[in-house]
């Protein structure tokens, strides 16, 4: 991911975090599922490396669709209504973790390559998306939530601040304003450095 | 070089059964644990609204099409032969999909409270309006009324 090509990341990340309810907890849950499906993602699609491409996307789909139900359980087990609530939501991570897969592919050459590649990509996703959920909450309903048993927990700051705007952060498409806005100053932060290298090499 | 590659694809499929297989297994031994959790937290949310009345019980055993989306719960009114019910459904709303919690008492169904959001602000009752509600209430009500009639016809 780079200042040229980030847009592609951007969207299919912002993608699975647009329908989840507008609290940081669900978006939380969300980017654990999400880390632990890219990074088995990433190893079978490792392992598959020397599969023609259709069929190593079938299996990667397949191989990470299972591990959605089966982390899906283990969510409804830890807590029946959280599961009930982001039944389908969850089923989007597979999608988007093949769409990263196929635009790593191209990023780069050797497999050695993409491993570095792939983890430094996810470092940068949970960066945007831990911003994006608190981002979102704040600016709805100015509380921050956790996770627990019974559901989830807002703590709530006692003034309610923007409270003439909050359509804007809980809203679905309220929230493709926020990230227009975060597509603006997402280019000012991310691979500065390897710009700079580029430039060098130039 | 093809035989290698043969047997990456053999060990791929293995995998992968065996992840689906646990899932299964992971289903059937957490069911019994959920359903639990769900009652509680249904018990919970009946005593906020009206307290002493209701006891929910177990599952209510209707072969319906909503259990993609949710579950109908039996609860128990006091000094009443009438059996009531209880249903958590998952409705999509501006705001993402949130759990609603219906209750069917006398032949008739009432909205009663979203279920797993406490202390929460929200936006216009978490994105879900009027007519979704009372579209669910008419919904469920139809839903329990038929099997709860063909049950009856059943055991006569």
């Amino acid at each position: 991911m780079n200042k040229k090509n980030f847009i592609p990341y951007f969207i299919s990340l912002i993608g699975m975090f647009l329908l989840s309810p507008p609290y940081f907890a669900y978006g939380f849950l969300l980017l654990i599922t999400f880390d632990i499906i890219y990074s088995a993602t990433t190893y079978f699609s490792i392992y598959l490396n020397d599969l023609e491409k259709k069929y190593k996307d079938c299996f990667l789909l397949l191989g990470s669709g299972i591990l959605t139900i089966f982390i899906h359980l283990l969510i409804t087990f830890f807590s029946p209504v959280i599961g009930n609530t982001i039944n389908f939501i969850i089923f989007l991570i597979p999608l988007a973790t093949l769409t990263f897969d196929t635009l790593i592919n191209k990023e780069v050459s050797t497999i050695s390559e993409k491993t570095v590649i792939s983890f430094k990509t996810l470092g940068y996703l949970n960066i945007i998306a831990i911003s994006f959920c608190l981002l979102r909450e704040f600016l709805a309903f100015s509380s921050i939530s956790y996770l627990t048993r019974d559901g989830i927990v807002a703590v709530n700051i006692p003034i309610h601040l923007f409270k003439e705007i909050t359509f804007i952060g809980s809203t679905i498409p309220g929230i493709l304003f926020i990230s227009a806005f975060c597509m603006m100053l997402i280019p000012l932060f991310v691979t500065h450095k390897k710009s700079q290298k580029d430039e060098e090499s130039n | 070089m093809e035989k290698k590659l043969l047997i990456k694809i053999e060990i791929s499929i293995a995998a992968i059964t065996v992840l689906l297989f646990s899932s299964f297994l992971l289903a059937y031994f957490i069911q019994d644990n959920t359903n639990k959790k769900i009652i509680e937290q249904l018990q919970n949310i009946v005593n906020n609204y009206q307290e002493n009345t209701y006891i929910v019980t177990e599952k209510a055993p209707f072969q319906t099409a909503l259990t993609s989306i949710g579950n109908i719960y039996i609860a128990e009114k006091e000094n009443s032969e009438k059996q009531s019910y209880i249903a958590l459904i998952r409705i999509m709303g501006i705001s993402g999909p949130v759990s609603a919690v219906f209750l069917y008492d006398n032949n008739y169904t009432s909205f009663i409270d979203f279920a797993g959001i406490s202390n929460a602000r929200s936006y216009k009752n978490h994105g879900i309006n009027n007519s979704q509600i009372s579209y669910w209430e008419k919904t469920i009500n139809d839903i329990i009324i038929s099997n709860t009639t063909v049950q009856g016809e059943n055991n006569e």
